[in-house]
């Protein structure tokens, strides 16, 4: 089983979740809505790379906009693999924090 | 920090493009191409997309210093990126550059050897100059100190340092150096051994830096009869014992006497203009009976320390009016001279301690040594154009696998690095191991132990990247600049340009050949000249001994000459203070016949002989009768004159015999005869006025005549009479004619230089040609078999591919001649009796620059044009 990192993880998902409009700026918008940081666009590209490379998305390119200086956009759907990859990931979390509660982390507890 | 929550606001339409101009360009590119993953449109799309979102909602400022930072943070990546992929790329480039290194052997090696020679030239000149230019620079006070030098000469009268010093502020210190020659020193009755030594005045060691180990600088050379020893002839003599307070036994052409040793000094450096290992003091001259206070005999040494930041040029100009206060009359002529300068700027003057150099030389030698680096690299230029052909379709492929020009430009040029690293060390090698007998080829005390090494790594590194961009960088351009559709279509044919720009080269190669040799033709024939030249005076089967002065030789000289000419094979002998090839003493006349009160004073060059002179040296006499022994006056010191022509013509007298003229004598005395001109001074100048005169001092050479038959028996016999007379001094004899040819070192070496100069240069340009040749025959072999079979005779296919060279050749030897001729008649300028340049040494340098192309251009052709066509034609 391919492993994905922890930012691969958060880009796949956020591509599901995003569907027909998973594009650079969304995804950046959705990573950051998630994890409360702000990636480069050069890091999220080398990422798009890898999950092309480890064939969990596959690209697809839009019409020009004028507001993009007349260039494309460059369209991300999940594939098949990526879902299953999602799925293992899910799975093994759930497996790591079976057993802990939101109440674990209450403040008498810490 | 801002957050995005508004999702329409990203996907409305009906925004207002945010205009592109508007976002800075510099991190707008810095991003595009420090980009490093798969997808730029994407990428530079959504930047620009946000950008003109943000501009939007949060003013320009803020947004163009988030797109900075976006831009600043993909550099570490970017750089690291680059530089893993540079990594593997540099370990392809130089797989694939040894590999073709090692499949064309032999043009590796033709590439490697001429790029090395080249380079070896560089790097063996380059040492040299540096070497010549740091003659005397390690004093402290270089800048401050200044010879004093008359015109022609570095030596003046003894007077004027100390005159100088009383008179001008500007002069702090001097010291005076006086040059006997050698000296013979006595340890005991059997072991004597002799010796370079020099007197000095007690100022030398604070104003020269000549450390001493021993001693105490400021009062060493204080007391008469004092000495100081370099460390050398310390360790030779007294072994470990210390020298100081020892005595030693010299004898100089003042007498023999007992020295004091007061110091040791570290040895003087060869790269120094003193050239001594003993220093005595000067104050030993005043116990001789030398009047140091004279104006007028110009035989010492003198340097100056100025006060800083003096002009010496003003010190300079004071001078003459110094000598109207002291004895009455102007004297021009004298200047200082900066000692740094003095060994690479003084050539031309008399009576130096080591002979100089001369900086044009090292100028005129670096040029020569650059062009032949420039022939090395036309020839790497040229091989790897012509090879290229065979390389098309390597270039090709590699366009077509995505390799962009600067890949091909580096796998070129790191080929052309590889090469020239192996020439470089090659090189360098070389010259250590040959720097001995190279340094003897050039004249100069360069060794291994005076090497300069950072000097001499940084030397081969700064040739090697010269030569690397003079070979590497044309081919490498030109090989990728290439399309590659022309490459698969057009392969084998060449771009039209390329054979144009190798045609050029191989003309100027050869062009510099033909300039070296004939340069090195003229010198040879200038040198032949110089040494066949009728002198005025003969110069064959004379033999000369240096005479101490004041020793038994000189005493009992009359006894010697006689038993001499006892001897059958001795023609005649005399004692003089001069040979006649070099007789430059200079004398002023102080009154002749005829003098008007405001006439300058001419300056006589002058030698002490005896009544023999004429007969051995064969001087003609035209007027007058020589010296005699039953003439009473003759035998008085200056009493009678022979002079030559030029004297008489530079006096203004018609008939000389019977004239009077006086130098430093108060009588006048009269002049006897008229010899026919000879050339008393080297062949660079004119035939100066001679007087010869009678004394009892002053014989510094005995001279001897023998007959061309039996030499050996009548050396041996000399020797026996010398043994019997000179009191321990060594019987060490030179042949006259020997002595000449050591006059003309300097173009002796010159001559040598250029031959082996132009002989690199001519080797190289054929090496070229060979290359060039070999591998237009081997691309052409099946032309070659289709002529054949189409009935073309072999002479006819060699002299198919002899033509085009032939032309160049030709064409190199006519743009050659002018220029060698221009040069060479500047050079002859300095000679006053010169040859002409014929036309013969065009001719002959031209025959043979062509005749060893053909040759080369035959070796290749004649296989290829006898082979048989069958051969050729099937190889398919």
């Amino acid at each position: 089983m391919i492993e994905l990192t922890k930012l691969e993880e958060i880009v796949l998902v956020a591509i599901w979740n995003l569907g027909e409009d998973a594009y650079g700026v969304n995804i950046k918008k959705i990573v950051h809505e998630l994890t409360g940081k702000e990636y480069f666009y050069n890091t999220l590209y080398t990422t798009f790379d890898q999950l092309i490379h480890k064939a969990f998305i596959i690209k697809d390119f839009g019409e020009p906009t004028p507001v993009r200086g007349g260039k494309r956009k460059v369209f991300f759907r999940i594939t098949k693999e990526g879902k299953l990859a999602l799925k293992d990931a899910y799975e093994r979390h759930h497996r790591i924090w079976s057993g802990f509660t939101r109440e674990t982390f209450s403040e008498e507890k810490i | 920090m801002v957050r995005f929550h508004e999702r329409d606001i990203f996907r409305g339409k009906d925004l207002k493009p945010y205009p592109r101009s508007k976002i800075p360009k510099l991190p707008y590119w810095l991003l595009r191409k420090l980009a490093c993953h798969s997808q730029p449109e994407g990428y530079a799309g959504d930047i620009e997309e946000e950008y003109a979102e943000r501009a939007r909602l949060l003013g320009k400022r803020k947004t163009i210093v988030w797109i900075w930072i976006h831009a600043m943070a993909a550099l570490p990546k970017a750089v690291k990126h680059e530089l893993v992929w540079e990594v593997h790329m540099i370990k392809n480039y130089l797989k694939i550059a040894l590999r073709n290194i090692h499949k064309n052997k032999g043009y590796s090696f033709l590439n490697i050897t001429g790029l090395a020679l080249g380079i070896g030239c560089c790097l063996f000149i380059g040492l040299y100059s540096q070497f010549e230019q740091s003659f005397d620079r390690y004093h402290e006070n270089v800048d401050r100190i200044y010879r004093i030098n008359l015109m022609g000469q570095a030596t003046t009268a003894p007077a004027l340092a100390p005159a100088m010093k009383d008179n001008f502020p500007e002069v702090e210190n001097f010291v005076q150096v006086y040059d006997p020659g050698e000296g013979l020193i006595k340890l005991t009755d059997n072991m004597s051994f002799i010796t370079r030594l020099v007197y000095a005045n007690e100022q030398i060691f604070n104003v020269f830096s000549f450390p001493l180990i021993d001693g105490i600088p400021e009062t060493a050379l204080e007391m008469p009869y004092s000495a100081v020893i370099d460390e050398e002839t310390a360790k030779k003599y007294f072994g470990n014992e210390s020298p100081i307070g020892k005595t030693m036994n010299i004898s100089t052409r003042f007498g023999v006497h007992d020295f004091q040793i007061t110091g040791i000094m570290q040895n003087i450096p060869v790269n120094s203009h003193f050239d001594t290992h003993i220093f005595a003091s000067l104050e030993t001259f005043k116990q001789y009976g030398v009047n140091l206070n004279n104006w007028h005999s110009n035989y010492m040494h003198s340097y100056l320390l100025l006060t800083k930041n003096s002009d010496y040029h003003a010190v300079e100009k004071k001078i003459s009016d110094l000598f109207k206060k002291y004895i009455g009359k102007k004297y021009d002529g004298y200047f200082l001279q900066p000692l740094a300068d003095i060994y690479l700027k003084s050539a031309d003057l008399a009576f130096q301690m080591k002979p100089g150099s001369d900086k044009n030389f090292i100028y005129i030698l670096s040029f020569i040594s650059f062009l032949i680096l420039l022939i090395g690299c036309v020839n790497y230029v040229n091989l790897f154009t012509a090879r290229s052909l065979k390389r098309f379709k390597e270039i090709g492929v590699r366009k077509v696998f995505g390799a962009n020009k600067s890949k091909l430009v580096n796998q070129f040029l790191c080929e052309s690095i590889l090469m020239t690293v192996a020439a470089v060390s090659l090189s360098v090698v070389a010259v250590c191991l040959f720097i001995n007998p190279l340094s003897a080829l050039f004249g100069t005390e360069l060794n291994f132990n005076m090497m300069n090494i950072p000097y001499f790594v940084f030397l081969a590194f700064g040739i090697g990247i010269v030569a690397m961009s003079l070979s590497g960088i044309y081919p490498a351009f030109y090989l990728s600049t290439l399309r590659p559709a022309d490459i698969f279509r057009r392969a084998g044919a060449e771009k039209p340009g390329s054979t144009f720009l190798r045609n050029s080269l191989v003309v100027f190669q050869f062009a510099i050949s033909v300039f070296l040799i004939i340069a090195s033709l003229a010198i040879t024939n200038q040198v032949r000249f110089i040494r066949n030249k009728k002198l005025g005076f003969d110069r064959k089967h004379i033999i000369v001994l240096p005479v101490l002065q004041n020793s038994e030789v000189v005493h009992k000289r009359d006894i010697i000459k006689t038993e001499m000419h006892k001897i059958p094979g001795v023609k005649a002998s005399t004692f003089s203070s001069t040979l006649p090839m070099n007789l430059d003493w200079r004398n002023t006349v102080r009154y002749f016949e005829g003098r008007t009160d405001d006439a300058e004073y001419i300056q006589f060059c002058c030698s002490y002989v005896d009544y023999d002179f004429l007969d051995v040296f064969d001087l003609e006499l035209i007027a007058g009768r020589n010296f005699s022994r039953d003439i009473a006056s003759d035998a008085i010191a200056e009493r009678s004159f022979i002079i030559n022509e030029a004297a008489a013509r530079q006096l203004g007298w018609k008939n000389p015999v019977g004239k009077r003229m006086r130098f430093s004598q108060k009588e006048m005395g009269t002049v006897i005869g008229v010899v026919k001109d000879f050339h008393n001074l080297p062949l660079s100048q004119r035939i100066e006025p001679v007087a010869l005169m009678i004394t009892n001092t002053n014989k510094r050479l005995l001279s001897i005549k023998i007959q061309s038959e039996n030499i050996q028996e009548t050396i041996a016999a000399i020797e026996k009479i010398w043994n019997k007379f000179a009191n321990g001094w060594p019987f060490e004899y030179t042949f006259m004619d020997q002595s000449y040819d050591n006059m003309y070192k300097s173009e002796i070496r010159m001559k040598n230089q250029l031959q082996f100069f132009s002989g690199i240069a001519i080797f190289l340009s054929c090496f070229g040609l060979f290359g060039l040749v070999s591998f237009i025959v081997e691309r052409r072999t099946k032309e070659i078999g289709i002529r054949k079979v189409l009935g073309a005779s072999v002479f006819e296919i060699i002299a198919l591919f002899t033509r085009g060279f032939t032309k160049q050749i030709i064409l190199a030897n006519l743009i050659a001649w002018p220029i060698a001729y221009f040069f060479l008649n500047k050079w002859l300028q300095n000679f006053a009796y010169r040859i002409n340049i014929g036309f013969l040494v065009f001719v002959a340098a031209s025959a043979l620059s062509i005749s060893v192309s053909l040759i080369t251009i035959f070796s290749q052709t004649y296989k290829a044009a006898a082979a048989n066509p069958v051969k050729s034609i099937r190889d398919e």
